[in-house]
């Protein structure tokens, strides 16, 4: 009897000496990755924000920090408002905003180095496997 | 001997499992807390610069000033426990802000002293909170504290500089 309640005595100090510690740092470790994504996409709207563009260079950068932490996923989004819906696409949703995502700004980066961005909105929005989401972005004008 | 030994060890251990585990737990917890006030409010000074175009002195001394007091009506330190950088990003370049050049570069506006910014300067402040005797204890048998830190970038939307040099009154 003495033995099985020192060895649960012994289980319940490994317990909290090494496990219960192990388990915060692993949760201080996801926190810090989550907020150095979430300040590179803050950075990089800011960027966008100043220049009026999007840098083939800073889209990469981003794309290989994202690709570097599979936890996570991203989409670029940016949308521009006309006056009339602009392709049969949108005449189909009755939309008067084109959005580009992510697939068609691989496209404009194999002929350009960066993408001029005027009066439009600029979003990123990032995706954690557990439901985590990050919107980040608003106007270019 | 050994009995006596082995209920020492016991007593030991129960002291440590109901009493000392419990109270480090709760101590590493509040100073969590802490560290998230710290930072939604750092967040919030931010925001207000972001919109502003500036940062009050006040404010500068608020957040990077030296005191030991944790209410702003009293002291002119945020808390003692956090240390909070600020870089000012200028074309990919950053710079650190400190109090002492916040306060050599202000200006006069509206009645009080102000470190004037431009549109589109990126504001990037680093909060971190360095372990204490409690935390290395709790963390000894795992190699490393980890050290509480969370970063946040700002850019300015509208520049104090701009505006002041639309209004033809530019600071000195």
């Amino acid at each position: 009897m003495d033995c099985v309640g020192r060895m649960v005595e012994i289980l319940l100090c490994i317990l909290c000496l090494t496990l219960i510690p192990a388990t915060s740092i692993l949760q201080n470790n996801k926190s810090r990755e989550r907020n150095y994504i979430e300040m590179r996409a803050e950075e990089l709207y800011g960027r966008v924000k100043r220049e009026k563009c999007l840098q083939k260079t800073e889209y990469e950068r981003f794309k290989n920090l994202l690709a570097a932490c599979p936890d996570y996923d991203y989409e670029f989004a940016i949308a521009k408002r006309y006056v009339l819906p602009v392709g049969m696409e949108e005449i189909e949703n009755r939309l008067s905003v084109k959005i580009k995502y992510w697939e068609e700004l691989e496209e404009e980066f194999c002929f350009a180095e960066e993408i001029v961005l005027e009066d439009v909105f600029f979003h990123i929005s990032l995706y954690g496997k557990d439901g985590y989401v990050y919107p980040c972005g608003g106007e270019v004008w | 001997m050994v009995g006596k030994f082995a209920k020492c060890i016991d007593l030991v251990a129960a002291i440590f499992l109901m009493f000392l585990f419990p109270a480090v737990s709760i101590h590493i917890k509040i100073r969590d807390r802490l560290f998230e006030a710290c930072v939604l409010r750092v967040r919030e000074y931010g925001e207000i610069m972001q919109k502003q175009g500036y940062l009050s002195i006040d404010a500068a001394e608020y957040l990077f000033g030296e005191g030991e007091a944790t209410n702003q009506g009293e002291g002119k330190r945020l808390s003692e426990f956090v240390e909070i950088n600020l870089w000012k990003e200028v074309s990919g370049v950053k710079n650190l802000i400190d109090l002492a050049q916040a306060k050599e570069k202000s200006c006069d506006y509206m009645g009080g002293e102000v470190y004037p910014l431009s549109r589109g300067e990126g504001l990037f402040f680093q909060i971190k909170m360095p372990a204490d005797g409690f935390e290395k204890a709790y963390y000894y048998f795992c190699g490393k504290a980890p050290e509480r830190e969370y970063f946040c970038y700002f850019h300015v939307r509208d520049g104090l500089l701009e505006r002041l040099g639309t209004e033809g009154d530019l600071p000195p």
